[in-house]
């Protein structure tokens, strides 16, 4: 069921966006009144100085963040899921995630002991410059071994990414065993994922690499619609397959990356937000990528309200909370729908 | 459509998620959020308790703030969770965290005070003195330390009478997939050197699984469980220990009623109770 009015459901997909965004701005563990939100949007002098505080450090950094990351994720999922023909790909699969999740639990492990010259100087910044690093040379590993393949690359891709993920995961489950009790609960943040804590530098660190994604993403979208009749169809219609996979790589592993050096790895979500946008507005990747990037901002600011809510004034990883939303919808999309709506017909 | 349904269901929603209101009451115009059990304990002996306004969960073994609300775990605060207290410091030792949020928390003029943690008998009364000081009540602080060393000196009499030296295994979580033993730099180790005892595992550092082997090898001639779902009959038929020299004489306990391991003001009389209970078998 391609949409026909593809304009006016972006417009409702914005507006549903600066919906979630103004409810994770009022919504929170400190309540605030409407006429304070007032107050701090007309940037007036009689604002608390807390309340101030709360708005504009705690509460917008997280909203924004939250915001980039979940478009980040999902625009990149819905891209991997198009350039591998496969509904199961999701940005794990080209081992971003587990690669920058493991780089980020070497350091917090390793990082006074054996690592210590390296990052000793970079200090704050060391963690997420690994996690980045990790994502971005795992990635570029799988690629290389796919290109290597004299046959189906695309399937040598993925069994490479599955395997190079559980190597990854291993990696962390022998940190794990290594960390002391205070590292172990700093893993728990690169394992679930989470958006507390979220400064400036946050936002200043991941912006220019998931901005740079957002933007070129879409624009490969007509090339992902031909890509679709197969490799061999586009090839002889004159699509430049290789350029448009390796581009691809290239902004995931950057979005996917610097998502997870500021927020940990949030399990699910690249999979099940390209599905949920196929499922309702169809298949046509020029319009699924930026509805995709718009959904899932949404989509992660309800889940980041969530979890920073319902245990109030303690709080939850974002990644449970996406995991628990995301499964039992995505079994009810399976079984309510028929098989075939899955696939990219 | 299905999707604006489902857009404005997930709007709808997240409008029903319930506000937390700062409750709590304060006296002398300080609220104190505690984190971390052992200094949650020395601020309730010190008669602060009504200016408490929440604490973490490893601090809910204590009866008098066990209906205040609850900021998490002390390793992973939420900012806005604890500004939502509206609190005026904040105590806490240097296993709090994440750094990032505290340092948040401070930018919101909450005085963020990190007290001195170290697993010795020292420590405490550091710790003791130092949370004095941030409550004012230095004289209250003084009194608590006297207590704390009587308690201090009537153990080392009682390790003066240790009929041996006592090897201890002290496990944590020992369910039936094996033992996870405390090694150096752990709370556990330093308990075990304030009650005058060897670790068996002195060379392992963190808590480790062990093999059930290395168990049998090590031969405690003490047992120390905590966290442990497993009933003293079951772990003591565990193959692995049930011929060591604890498990012949009957000396295996499991602690978590003593409260053993929070380093506040009460870990004189919990390490008096164990020693009382090892000098009785």
């Amino acid at each position: 069921m391609t949409t026909n009015r593809p304009y006016f459901w972006l417009m409702v997909l914005m507006f549903a966006l600066a919906i979630a965004m103004t409810l994770s701005m009022m919504i929170g563990p400190v309540s605030i009144s409407l006429a304070q939100f007032g107050l701090w949007l007309s940037q007036d002098e009689r604002l608390p100085n807390h309340i101030e505080l709360v708005l504009g450090e705690i509460r917008l950094t997280r909203t924004l963040l939250a915001a980039l990351v979940g478009a980040s994720l999902s625009m990149s999922g819905a891209a991997i899921q198009g350039v591998f023909r496969n509904p199961l790909a999701d940005p794990g699969l080209i081992g971003v995630s587990s690669g920058a999740a493991f780089f980020a639990v070497a350091i917090i492990v390793m990082g006074d002991t054996v690592l210590v010259y390296v990052f000793e100087p970079l200090r704050f910044f060391a963690l997420p410059l690994a996690a980045f690093l990790g994502g971005v040379s795992v990635t570029w590993i799988i690629y290389l071994i796919g290109s290597f393949s004299s046959g189906n690359r695309t399937s040598t891709m993925i069994l490479a990414g599955i395997a190079i993920q559980s190597l990854c995961l291993s990696g962390i489950g022998l940190f794990t065993y290594m960390a002391d009790d205070a590292e172990l609960r700093t893993l728990t943040f690169w394992t679930l994922g989470s958006f507390s804590g979220t400064q400036w530098s946050s936002i200043h660190m991941a912006l220019p690499w998931i901005l740079v994604g957002i933007v070129a993403l879409p624009m490969l979208g007509k090339w992902l619609n031909v890509l679709l009749l197969g490799e061999n169809v586009a090839g002889h219609l004159g699509v430049p397959i290789s350029l448009i996979r390796k581009l691809i790589f290239v902004l995931a592993a950057m979005c996917v990356g610097a998502s997870v050096a500021v927020s940990g790895v949030i399990g699910f979500f690249g999979l099940v937000v390209p599905h949920l946008v196929r499922l309702s507005f169809g298949p046509d990747h020029r319009w699924l990528l930026p509805y995709s990037g718009l959904f899932g901002a949404t989509l992660m600011l309800v889940a980041d309200l969530i979890a920073r809510t319902v245990a109030a004034p303690a709080e939850l990883p974002v990644g449970i909370i996406t995991a628990l939303m995301g499964g039992p919808f995505f079994l009810w999309l399976i079984i309510r729908f028929n098989r075939g709506k899955l696939s990219f017909d | 459509m299905k999707a604006l349904r489902f857009i404005v269901a997930i709007c709808l929603g997240s409008l029903c998620v319930p506000q937390v209101i700062a409750q709590g009451s304060s006296v002398d115009g300080q609220r104190i959020i505690t984190v971390d059990g052992g200094v949650t304990e020395i601020a309730v002996e010190l008669g602060a308790t009504d200016r408490i306004v929440g604490v973490d969960s490893t601090s809910l073994f204590i009866p008098e703030v066990r209906s205040l609300p609850v900021v998490g775990y002390m390793r992973a605060l939420s900012s806005e969770g604890l500004l939502s207290l509206n609190p005026d410091i904040l105590i806490t030792t240097s296993d709090a965290g994440p750094p990032s949020v505290l340092s948040q928390v401070e930018r919101a003029k909450v005085r963020v005070e990190n007290v001195d943690n170290a697993y010795t008998f020292a420590g405490i009364q550091s710790k003791i003195a130092q949370i004095g000081r941030i409550l004012n009540l230095t004289d209250e602080a003084v009194l608590l330390e006297q207590k704390v060393a009587g308690e201090f000196s009537k153990i080392n009499e009682n390790i003066m009478v240790y009929p041996e030296h006592y090897k201890v295994m002290f496990v944590m979580d020992s369910g039936e997939r094996g033992f996870m033993v405390s090694g150096k730099g752990t709370r556990a180790a330093g308990i075990l050197d304030i009650a005058g005892l060897d670790n068996a595992f002195a060379d392992v550092s963190g808590y480790k699984a062990l093999t059930p082997e290395s168990a049998l090898l090590a031969n405690p001639d003490v047992i120390l469980v905590f966290h442990s779902k497993l009933s003293i009959d079951k772990i003591k038929a565990n193959p692995a220990i049930r011929l060591t020299d604890a498990v012949k004489h009957d000396r295996v306990f499991n602690v978590d009623s003593l409260n053993l391991l929070n380093f506040g003001s009460n870990t004189g009389q919990s390490v008096l109770a164990l020693q009382e209970w090892l000098l009785n078998k």
